[in-house]
């Protein structure tokens, strides 16, 4: 009975063993791994309009032994951290194909952090990034997107970060520091990307960048070169000589999509001013600042800073008439105030807000008009719209891409300042 | 009191059960339910979590998605109809199973069908089980596929997640519970911090048009998604290994209710995450949510908590309904015994599973599986309480087996215990099938 009784326990450890590494074996990935070191890890991806092809891919592609600072161990410094190749391709999973041919290992996107549009491509059609990103495990719906003036490839290829080892990296935290302190851009995944361009509702609205000078010093045009495509409105030209400052990698407001036609086409820009409007309306914004002139001191620039920003659209509808309201609500500091003045009085608290609450109204109805022009509904709109109708047949048979430019839209903005930076005032001020 | 392990499978109840002599001769005629052999006995607490993976693991799949299809934003209202559907299905089921005491499935089916047509009936129910859980398999697999390991062929994946539930199945039902309560809690809560971590992508604007495609396509798809929760029914499979089939009804309705909450909550979240339509293209919308979350660069892969969450619950649910189809397989053939069947049945399910030559085939053929015979074998409960009342009246609901008085044995389980002390389980020597 003993023996037997241990055959059988014996028998079943065994299979429950082999069960375990079967599992293991089968269910961790095992099966066709990549070992790390023989991929070439793509970290930024430029996309453009090609020549030959459709497309034209830009791989930035790390070199990590590079990346690593020098302090932690060696290595760091020497060369540059990465490697930027670019290859036409009928799609852009075919372009990397090309790519992969040209570099002794497997390229993969899975470390891709950001995704860079040539504004040529974005005001063509961007389209061609949403099934590869939807369809491709490799390519990662946390992937950040914007748009670059001029194209990707020759934004990505000048890209040269002084801060950051990885330009990446830097790019990263450029668009983050820009949306969550500033409020000047957009921060967007390919995720949320997809679904504005393909819902109704909304519209795609990326960061837009530029490259300009770290100096503000004026750049004497090319003589009798070529202007390059998109440079128009750019600060500064791209063609100057080395002696004007290092060309740096800047923020400069949101890109606007709109879809039609199973396009999606890039529209125009707005400023960073706007995009803060934008990100008003949208709900997004988190710190964010004004200028404004004081009152009673025309000329005198001041700074308010906004602490907490609500903004509730409230919908009326009316058949096919939409009024939309909306209740902002703002707390506000004054930060900075230009030259002499140290004015502390309710009356003068008051005034600061009124200013403030009327220019950050004007700005909020200058930017739903520019938006309505271009015919984009970049702000989410809709979405507070479409609450009005019952069905989807009834919200379709509204066609809101067409009702947009029609919509009334209205802002009942309240600005309280709960300091003006003094409590008391000197009795002569100097 | 004797304890049943796992090592009493397959042994018949006289052997199993000491205290009790041996039989004196091989009897080769059918035995009584109350002498069939044991696969354990699980409490109602048990019973609550088998029913909770039996009807919530699909919102792993492509069914938010399925049903985003066919009612718009309004999904999660059909969801919420179905779920309405659902608990009044299972009451018919309990109200079914009041009327044939403590007996198994199959017997209490040929009880109320009579032997030809209760045999009919309990082959349906079979194939629904079996066919359902390969097709499951096929799907789950696709989705990691998709999701998780592009590069492992189907057949490794899916025959994995076979053996491993299958030997699940071939332990027994006690242990398949037991693993289901232990990983609940892991389950439940890398979901929840999924869910939760979403909270950036989820935009309740989007559940709007409150009606969706429209108040009839809602009704609809209310009517038809309710397949999704037949398998309550499993309640009166298990019922007959309850340690406390008096708590049958509460353990019914608490599976019922956390299985509705857990599949409409999920809806609701895929609906306000992925606006109308781009939820439709949604193959495994939870799986892609997770995908999309962001958390900063210390929490860059949530994603990876929602594979142990989905893995866990479709390996349990598989097993879950492995041992169900094996029990009612077994009561059908009459044998004293499930083990002969594991391999032959997860070996058939393997092949089903195989069989749809896509996995868009393979989740039409789910999800058509679900929507009509899950919805014929959800209504099935009443339609045999009515029968039963036709035939019987109320005379069996207080009959056991020889038409005697049905005792049940008293439980040891956590839930069973909580009970005793309020004097609702009498002591007894049935109720299972390993007394």
């Amino acid at each position: 009975m003993r023996s037997t009784a241990s055959q059988g326990t014996a028998l079943r450890v065994t299979v429950v063993g082999l069960l375990v590494i079967f599992t293991s074996a089968a269910a961790g990935g095992c099966y066709g791994m990549r070992e790390l070191e023989d991929l070439s890890l793509i970290t930024l991806l430029g996309i453009d309009k090609g020549k030959t092809d459709p497309i034209l891919v830009t791989a930035v592609v790390a070199i990590p032994r590079r990346i690593r600072p020098s302090a932690a161990g060696g290595g760091g410094g020497e060369g540059k951290p990465v490697v930027v190749v670019s290859r036409e391709g009928k799609s852009i999973v075919h372009a990397l194909q090309r790519i992969d041919e040209s570099l002794a290992r497997d390229v993969t996107t899975i470390e891709t952090t950001y995704v860079v549009l040539g504004e040529e491509l974005a005001r063509e059609d961007a389209s061609c990034i949403l099934d590869v990103f939807t369809r491709n495990l490799e390519f990662r719906h946390t992937t950040l997107i914007a748009v670059c003036q001029g194209t990707a490839q020759d934004f990505l290829t000048r890209l040269s970060p002084a801060v950051e080892a990885d330009p990446a990296t830097y790019l990263v935290g450029l668009t983050t520091v820009a949306y969550n302190d500033l409020g000047v851009s957009p921060l967007v995944t390919v995720h949320e990307f997809v679904l504005a361009a393909t819902t109704v509702e909304s519209e795609p609205f990326v960061p837009y960048l530029v490259t300009t000078r770290k100096t503000q010093e004026k750049v004497p045009p090319p003589q009798g070169g070529e202007k390059k495509q998109g440079e128009e409105g750019s600060e500064a030209g791209q063609g100057g000589g080395g002696q004007e400052g290092e060309e740096v990698v800047a923020v400069r407001g949101g890109a606007v999509f709109r879809v039609s036609d199973g396009k999606i086409k890039m529209v125009g820009t707005l400023d960073p001013r706007e995009t803060t409007a934008a990100l008003i309306m949208r709900g997004e914004l988190r710190r964010g600042n004004i200028e404004i002139s004081l009152p009673g001191a025309p000329g005198t620039q001041s700074i308010i800073k906004f602490h907490h920003i609500s903004a509730h659209p409230r919908v009326e509808r009316n058949g096919r008439e939409i009024q939309v309201t909306y209740k902002v609500r703002v707390t506000a500091s004054l930060d900075e105030a230009q030259g002499q003045s140290q004015e502390v009085s309710p009356r003068f608290a008051s005034a600061i807000a009124r200013t403030c609450t009327e220019e950050l109204r004007a700005l909020l109805e200058r930017t739903i008009e520019k938006l309505k022009s271009m015919r984009s509904d970049s702000v989410d709109l809709g979405m507070s719209v479409h609450a009005k109708f019952a069905t989807w047949k009834e919200w379709e048979e509204f066609d809101w891409p067409s009702q947009f430019p029609q919509t009334r839209v209205s802002f009942d903005v309240k600005v309280f300042v709960f300091t003006t930076g003094f409590t008391s005032r000197p009795p002569v001020p100097r | 009191m004797h304890q049943i392990t796992g090592s009493d499978l397959e042994q018949p109840c006289s052997q199993a059960r000491p205290d009790r002599p041996p039989q004196s001769a091989p009897d080769r005629s059918p035995l009584p339910y109350s002498q069939t052999p044991s696969l354990g006995h699980i409490d109602s607490n048990q019973v609550v979590v088998l029913l909770l993976y039996l009807t919530a693991s699909t919102a792993f799949l492509a069914f938010p998605a399925l049903v985003m299809t066919r009612a718009g934003s309004a999904g999660w209202l059909s969801m919420a109809l179905s779920a309405g559907l659902g608990y009044i299905a299972l009451w018919g089921w309990i109200r079914w199973s009041e009327t044939t005491a403590s007996k198994g499935f199959v017997p209490a089916l040929r009880e109320t069908l009579g032997r030809f047509f209760g045999d009919f009936v309990g082959f349906l129910v079979f194939s629904y089980l079996l066919s359902s859980t390969g097709l499951l398999a096929r799907v789950f697999s696709g989705g990691t596929i998709i999701g998780l390991l592009p590069e492992v062929p189907i057949e490794i994946l899916q025959g994995t997640l076979i053996v491993v539930s299958a030997f699940g199945a071939w332990l027994g039902l006690e242990p398949v519970a037991r693993t289901g309560v232990v990983l609940a809690p892991v389950v439940t809560v890398s979901l929840s911090v999924v869910l939760l971590a979403s909270y950036r992508l989820v935009d309740f604007r989007h559940v709007f048009p409150l009606w969706g495609l429209g108040p009839l396509p809602v009704l609809k798809q209310g009517l038809r998604g309710a397949g999704i929760f037949a398998n309550v029914s499993a309640l009166v499979i298990l019922k007959a290994y309850m340690r406390n089939p008096r708590l049958l009804r509460a353990a019914g309705m608490w599976g019922m209710s956390l299985g509705a909450f857990f599949m409409v909550i999920t809806t609701l979240v895929v609906a306000a995450a992925f606006p109308y339509p781009e939820s439709t293209r949604q193959l495994f919308p939870l799986g892609v949510l997770a995908r999309s979350i962001m958390l900063g660069k210390f929490l860059q892969r949530l994603e990876a908590l929602f594979s142990f969450s989905w893995f866990f619950s479709i390996a349990v649910n598989l097993a879950i309904a492995y041992v169900l189809s094996l029990i009612v397989f077994s009561q059908l053939s009459d044998s004293q015994t499930v083990r002969p069947y594991v391999f032959p049945v997860s070996s058939f399910t393997f092949g089903l599973g195989l069989l749809p030559p896509s996995l868009v085939h393979a989740v039409s053929w789910l999800d058509a599986i679900y929507s009509w015979a899950g919805n014929s074998v959800l209504w099935l409960g009443w339609a045999l309480y009515f029968i039963s009342r036709v035939r019987y009246g109320n005379r069996s609901g207080r009959t056991g087996t020889g038409g005697d008085t049905v005792r049940r044995r008293e439980g040891n389980g956590p839930g069973d215990r909580a009970n005793r002390s309020k004097g609702v389980v009498p002591g007894g020597a049935t109720g299972g099938d390993g007394s």
